[in-house]
């Protein structure tokens, strides 16, 4: 039988564990240390969830805050990373559904003009861009491949975004989604398959 | 000839975890058998593969270099507005009056419940001053030796160690004498 007691020590050998535990018992250097080996991991999540660099690093921030308000009740009951991803995860949600409730009562932007036309360059460029015979250019590939991660709902973004980015385990990127690890399965299954689907024409 | 094998739903959704590492043992066979006999899923997995490695074009972004000095000083900020019910002094405080309370309710109910024994239940020396008149007497309780004589001195109501009013002894003899 596994005990807490015996959970709380497979952890305890996490050197950022014991880090926030030194966190909970107030060392504020502790904290700075956290902050400084976690922060472009998530800042580079966050960029790549919500595009946007600067709502990144505010969001970013705000999961270091919520860490440090409720660190007296820190627990090592799971890796560091996972527990921060976890509130992570939570923040991209919120943020998400306030965004989409914003988009309900603005004007459609985007690829649409005030018009509701697409610039016709714009189109040419990424049709272009499609086409198998014409060699796409570095830049133009790196397009490519943010639109096929955009195309992904959120969930299916974050996953594998855990997955390739942090090189999180399915058990992991369950415990930080609130999944089950079949779920997980599941999820970056479908995921790597309608990325397959984007990217083949690409890749030949 | 080349053998076509057909990729079930199920093996398609393995060969991620297969590429992944996250299949079992005996079901990672069962994927590198189905690879070895049918180039369709050959082709996928390697598909799977290049289009997950194009992932690695993004670019990846990092925090600017005046984050960890920003979110330090807000974690300040964030101290110095911290409600009173959140400061450790006042949980202790809490934790204290708590304490206190709880030995002022068990200290106020000890002396109650001994008041109220007090007066419920009298104490064995009560007990004995109680009795004292029969104690005093029992000599000539003893002396009777029947009780329907007594019964006869309390009808007749004759002073008589019944009513507590017995003469001493030494009287008695004075008075008994002619």
């Amino acid at each position: 039988m596994v005990t807490t007691s015996s959970l709380d020590l497979k952890y305890l050998r996490d050197p950022d564990v014991r880090l926030m535990l030194r966190v909970r018992d107030g060392d504020e250097k502790a904290f700075s240390q956290l902050v400084e080996n976690y922060q472009d991991r998530i800042v580079g999540i966050f960029s790549h969830i919500l595009s946007d660099h600067e709502a990144a690093e505010d969001l970013a921030q705000e999961v270091f805050l919520r860490v440090y308000r409720t660190r007296r009740g820190y627990q090592p009951t799971a890796k560091f990373s996972t527990y921060l991803f976890h509130i992570t995860n939570n923040l991209a949600s919120n943020s998400r559904r306030k965004k989409s409730r914003r988009k309900e009562v603005e004007m459609p932007q985007g690829n649409t003009t005030t018009f509701g036309v697409r610039p016709e360059e714009e189109i040419a460029v990424e049709k272009s861009a499609l086409m198998p015979t014409r060699q796409l250019t570095r830049e133009e590939l790196r397009s490519q491949v943010r639109e096929s991660l955009e195309s992904l709902n959120d969930r299916e973004k974050t996953a594998i975004l855990l997955h390739k980015f942090e090189g999180m385990s399915y058990q992991d990127i369950a415990a930080s989604m609130d999944m089950t690890e079949p779920a997980v399965k599941s999820l970056l299954a479908r995921t790597r398959e309608k990325l397959r689907i984007i990217l083949e024409p690409l890749i030949r | 000839m080349k053998k076509i094998v057909r990729v079930s739903s199920d093996l398609r959704s393995n060969l991620v975890a297969y590429l992944d590492g996250e299949l079992e043992e005996d079901v990672s066979r069962q994927v590198e058998m189905l690879l070895a006999q049918s180039e369709v899923a050959r082709h996928d997995v390697e598909m799977l593969s290049r289009s997950f490695d194009l992932l690695d074009m993004l670019p990846r972004e990092k925090a600017s270099d005046t984050f960890t000095q920003q979110t330090m000083a807000s974690v300040a900020a964030l101290d110095k507005h911290i409600p009173l019910v959140h400061r450790r002094w006042f949980g202790w405080l809490q934790r204290g009056l708590a304490i206190l309370l709880w030995v002022t309710v068990l200290g106020v109910a000890g002396f109650g419940g001994y008041v109220v024994g007090q007066q419920v239940w009298p104490s064995s020396s009560e007990l004995i001053l109680e009795d004292l008149p029969l104690y005093e007497n029992l000599h000539l309780y003893r002396e009777i030796g029947d009780v329907e004589f007594l019964d006869q001195l309390e009808q007749r109501q004759l002073e008589g160690p019944l009513r507590g009013e017995f003469p001493d002894e030494g009287n008695v003899t004075e008075e008994a004498q002619p």
